[in-house]
């Protein structure tokens, strides 16, 4: 199998009956995923959806989304999966940002998105859910979901297509401006879905629960991963962790993908220590570390449960894994490399690190992304020659993590080394929260920066000095954030102040704000 | 009322409004259309115990109870009757 569709379409000719997903009480099987995606692929195709074109997908959690992103990939375009908890500034951003063709989305969706289907390059429209939804069709092709059902075109779509193309782009916030799109080929997804069925030992048995957006690549892995082994995916948009709880046990989940705030939340859940969770054969984490004393608490509540801490970044998908035998002896560490890639550490000079010594992290192997699309300039600082080959081109990501190895070759991280800031799971770039406030003429300067939580890995504090000290306050600056930006953008600590400390050359002293 | 208070809120809230649809119905799920994510849901949550003068307790936050305004006004008047 090279190609990404290929893992659905694989599994939907040896298992076409086995429940490939599970969303509330429905269940559907693999030959039904297969099929609604074939016909809204062939659909997509006579719309005028072409190899190559980008096509975007803005909906929760569901079957729904599940089929769009497999009938994009089946015309041979490249699905966007936007986050749907974006407002519509930042997907007229993502967009415009990589010329979407289409957008599929629900009805109440399409409503709310004034700038984003104005833009010259969208051509056509797919509704999900009831009715057709008020919005400006005037240029637009659309077709809804009920239309594609009934169109009677089941077979696999035959379109040429290697691994080498791209599947999908994955918009990931940039240490300066606005969000990048990731370029993933489909060898990067299908290879990566390898490795992590290598190292978890996924088996057509599991029953993987999946409460992380599918427009995060870590997210997206569990349904790459699932459908490759013919396993069994129960969706779900978490709110409640209640709810997980009682999901875990209702479908006898086998295993679970989350991030540190997740873990912590779950295990606040009243309902958490009322069972044994035998069925629960793994756990996995990445987007941040967890506090000790809460891995400890994990291995408490799950004492059949294997955890797996793990660490990577959307240039290179997944760097490292820690061996579920080792957590003991080092709860804090995130491993080796998972299989089939490798990890370097280098130091200011460019030279290898000694244990001991903290550097960044680069990756090298078939995960190793195209770079941003559209901006060359960008990808050249991140995806570069192998410092360590001089014979033959090859590239490698640097993560822009520091990091450091001890004497037995595992590995710990310290810290970014840019301005970035890591809260709830996600990389947050200063520079879009600045944006934002920039936009109100009442701002004279902003200060976004990361302070140190146990619990969300990093809080966003937000200093601001305003042109007129009291035409702004600070509660109604935290509203207009609200209003603009996703809740896991939203400041959590807003303080405004006469004047700005600055350093000898002029910049923002970002140290000095720290304790204001 | 109680539906209609609910309603209120999520029309005026700055967390809430934006992502709240047109025209979403007393049986609409708030959860399936992005109104309620895991972090307004803690606000929800205060604005309720504040305005209806009740109790949410831990076990009670689960997608029974808050996944629609009529499940919300289910949960608050069950909460509020026999006072």
């Amino acid at each position: 199998m090279f190609l990404v569709h290929q893992l659905l379409e694989n599994s939907a000719e040896k298992f076409p009956f086995k429940t490939a997903a599970v969303f509330k009480e429905d269940r559907l099987s693999y030959q039904d995923i297969n099929e609604e995606a074939n016909q809204l692929a062939h659909c997509l195709i006579k719309l005028g959806v072409k190899k190559g074109d980008r096509v975007g997908i803005y909906l929760t959690k569901s079957p729904e989304e599940v089929v769009s992103i497999f009938a994009v990939l089946k015309t041979g375009a490249i699905f966007v999966d936007i986050n749907p908890h974006l407002k519509d500034d930042q997907v007229s951003y993502i967009v415009k940002d990589c010329t979407i063709k289409g957008l599929m989305s629900s009805g109440d969706r399409l409503s709310s998105l004034k700038n984003t289907l104005d833009i010259e390059s969208m051509e056509l429209v797919v509704v999900t859910g009831k009715g057709s939804g008020a919005f400006n069709k005037d240029k637009l092709k659309v077709t809804t979901f009920e239309d594609v059902h009934n169109s009677g075109e089941r077979t696999n779509p035959q379109v040429e297509l290697i691994d080498a193309d791209l599947a999908s782009i994955i918009y990931t916030s940039g240490s300066t401006g606005m969000p990048k799109g990731v370029m993933l080929t489909h060898q990067n997804i299908v290879m990566g879905a390898n490795s992590v069925t290598e190292y978890l030992n996924n088996t057509q048995d599991d029953i993987i629960l999946s409460i992380l957006p599918f427009s995060f690549d870590y997210g997206l892995n569990q349904l790459t991963t699932c459908f490759q082994v013919s396993a069994t995916i129960v969706l779900m948009t978490y709110i409640f962790a209640n709810d997980v709880v009682d999901k875990i046990i209702k479908e006898k989940i086998t295993g679970l993908a989350g991030i540190p705030t997740f873990w912590i939340q779950l295990l606040q859940a009243p309902n958490i220590n009322k069972h044994k969770y035998e069925n629960l054969r793994y756990i996995t984490n990445s987007g941040g570390k967890i506090p000790v004393v809460y891995v400890n608490k994990l291995r408490e509540t799950f004492p059949h449960t294997e955890i797996f801490l793990m660490y990577g970044f959307t240039e290179a998908f997944r760097s490292t894994y820690l061996n579920p035998r080792e957590i003991d002896k080092r709860p804090e560490s995130i491993g080796k490399a998972v299989p089939n890639a490798e990890v370097f550490l280098v130091n200011d000079d460019g030279k290898e690190c000694i244990p001991g010594e903290t550097g960044e992290l680069i990756h090298w192997g078939p995960f190793v992304s195209k770079g941003y699309w559209g901006k060359p300039e960008e990808t050249a600082k991140t995806i570069k020659q192998n410092p360590f080959i001089q014979e033959f081109t090859d590239l490698v990501a640097y993560s822009g993590d520091l990091v450091r190895k001890d004497e037995e070759g595992y590995l710990y991280f310290v810290s970014r080394k840019d301005k970035m800031i890591k809260s709830s799971g996600y990389r947050i770039s200063p520079a879009e929260i600045e944006e934002q406030l920039y936009q109100d003429n009442r701002i004279d300067k902003v200060a976004v920066l990361g302070i140190p939580d146990d619990i969300l890995g990093e809080r966003i504090k937000v200093v601001i000095t305003l042109k007129d000290r009291q035409s702004w306050a600070e509660r109604d600056i935290l509203d207009y954030c609200k209003q603009r930006l996703p809740s896991y953008m939203v400041p959590h600590i807003i303080k405004i102040i006469d004047k700005m400390p600055l350093t000898p050359h002029g910049k923002i002293d970002l140290t000095l704000l720290e304790n204001v | 009322m109680i539906g209609k208070k609910i309603r209120e809120y999520f029309e005026t809230e700055p967390d809430f409004k934006e992502a709240l649809p047109k025209n979403l119905k007393d049986t609409d799920s708030l959860i399936d259309s992005g109104v309620i994510d895991s972090l307004g849901i803690i606000k929800l949550v205060l604005f309720i115990e504040e305005t209806f003068k009740i109790s949410v307790g831990a076990e009670e936050l689960n997608q029974e109870n808050f996944e629609t305004i009529s499940s919300i006004e289910k949960f608050i008047t069950h909460k509020t009757v026999g006072r």
